[in-house]
């Protein structure tokens, strides 16, 4: 059955959008720009400019050393090289679009950043979901900390935050290599997880479940018989937060259920507060105590 | 007189503007303030429409002045700034809302059985919009039942009785959806589902 689309088109319709900016662009606003944001808007902007240029001075530096051992022809080549930097502070997960046509979804407090000189190249902080378009002739690489994960087109889940003794890939569909740093590789199959626990230099290969390693993508945190431990992990990497427990017996609970993390982590301490008798106290901005409510 | 007068003055507040463009051009970042200052209200105010939060709409005015700033090189000298960036704006808003589609795709196949469309935390209509252009595509009876299951939030049970007909249509009738929609997903960027 053909429907006639004359009015839900709109939204995704090219020329729908530049009439609307048209529209707003020449509009009266009614809300200013809070100025704090106004200052902090600016304040990333320039950091990011300046980051650019901190790398292009760093490709020229590097230039005129090759020039004078070998020869000036990549000089022009290659100076103008710009860095893009993605910070997702922010309390939902972004979604990036790379030159190459991947994407990349970025969890909360994580960071991704790339070149222009290689758009089949990503560094990661933090966590991401990966799609990456299928280039046989080009591998795409993603660079953490601890290991390079290669691909040439799947999709997969990357788990690296910087403070975490864990690293962990889930691999969705097609096939990725993994290079730790010591020059072992690994090759994946989809449906499998890798994990790398620095505390015991031990690499784990399990099944994992295809939901809840992504539950990050949909705001929220699904546990089912989850280790106390690991959930305050999570939780702390999504808040960037740290936990002091009054009791090492805390971290053995186990917990099932489902957070809303946009709800805040209040919320959450709120809940476990209730069902597994804890209390919490707010150390310092960062910080949050957990101890064991008396009977 | 006074016309000449005018003329001269108007010659002059164009020749600073091309002076800023020029220094645009040559990468100063105190022109890029200048920008920035400029036209950070109008940059605000366009991407309320879009994002709900402050935060994304920081984001969104920090992406298209640099995207100003990149393509700095390319700009011209024959047409007005502020015209090249609302270009440049354009463009980029093109880009969100393909993303923002794509997004929203994603959350509703990756969900079970969510309230996606009632949920006040999503980033007001222009999400919701979307998500609504999306199960648009879906044939008639499965659009119902995938709209009772992910934004009424009935289980597939309820949809079953509800509709009286047996929980395997239903399921069948929800993992269609999904596959269409993945469909949806996996087209590069044609977004134009209108045939």
């Amino acid at each position: 059955m053909k429907k006639s689309g004359s009015n839900k088109v709109s939204l995704l319709n090219e020329e729908f959008i530049e009439g609307k900016v048209e529209q707003l662009w020449h509009e009266e606003s009614g809300v200013g720009m809070p100025l704090p944001l106004k200052e902090t808007t600016w304040k990333r902007i320039k950091r990011t400019v300046q980051k650019n240029h901190l790398r292009t001075l760093y490709r020229i530096a590097a230039m005129v050393v090759a020039i004078l051992g070998i020869s000036g022809i990549l000089l022009f080549r290659q100076n103008q090289v710009i860095t893009t930097v993605v910070v997702n502070d922010g309390i939902t997960p972004k979604s990036i679009d790379l030159r190459d046509g991947s994407t990349v979804i970025l969890n909360r407090n994580s960071e991704i950043s790339f070149t222009t000189d290689n758009d089949r190249a990503v560094s990661l902080k933090g966590e991401g979901y990966f799609k990456i378009k299928k280039d046989s002739l080009h591998p795409f690489k993603v660079l953490t900390d601890s290991l390079a994960v290669m691909v040439y087109g799947t999709e997969f889940n990357v788990y690296a935050y910087p403070k975490d003794q864990e690293v962990s890939v889930s691999l969705y569909t097609g096939k990725v290599h993994i290079l730790e740093t010591n020059g072992i590789t690994l090759n994946m199959s989809p449906g499998e997880k890798y994990s790398k626990d620095f505390s015991r230099n031990q690499t784990y290969i399990s099944e994992f479940n295809k939901k809840i390693q992504v539950d990050w993508m949909t705001s929220k945190i699904i546990c089912v018989e989850m280790q106390m431990s690991e959930l305050l992990k999570k939780i702390s990497n999504y808040y960037d937060v740290d936990f002091e427990l009054a009791e090492k017996s805390i971290a053995d609970k186990f917990i099932s259920g489902t957070f809303k993390i946009d709800n805040g982590i209040e919320h959450f301490l709120n809940i476990i507060s209730f069902s597994h008798d804890i209390e919490y106290t707010q150390i310092d901005q960062k910080t949050y105590r957990l101890n064991q409510k008396e009977k | 007189m006074r016309s000449r007068l005018l003329v001269i003055l108007s010659l002059e507040k164009t020749l600073i503007i091309m002076q800023l463009l020029n220094s645009l051009k040559d990468g100063d970042l105190k022109a890029l303030e200048t920008v920035y200052l400029k036209y950070h209200q109008r940059l605000y105010h366009l991407a309320k429409y879009f994002v709900k939060d402050d935060s994304s709409a920081s984001d969104i005015v920090h992406d298209i002045i640099l995207k100003l700033y990149h393509h700095r090189n390319k700009l011209s000298t024959e047409v007005t700034l502020e015209a090249q960036l609302i270009r440049i704006a354009k463009s980029y808003c093109i880009d969100f809302v393909k993303k923002q589609y794509k997004t929203i795709l994603t959350e509703v196949i990756l969900e079970d059985r969510e309230e996606i469309g009632t949920d006040s935390d999503y980033n007001f209509t222009l999400k919701k919009e979307l998500l609504n252009q999306a199960i648009e595509i879906l044939p008639t009876e499965c659009k119902e039942i995938f709209k009772l299951h992910k934004l009424e939030g009935l289980t597939q049970k309820e949809i079953a009785n509800y509709k009286s007909i047996s929980i395997k249509t239903v399921e069948n009738q929800i993992s269609k959806a999904v596959k269409i929609l993945k469909e949806q997903l996996q087209k590069p960027n044609d977004l134009h589902y209108s045939y």
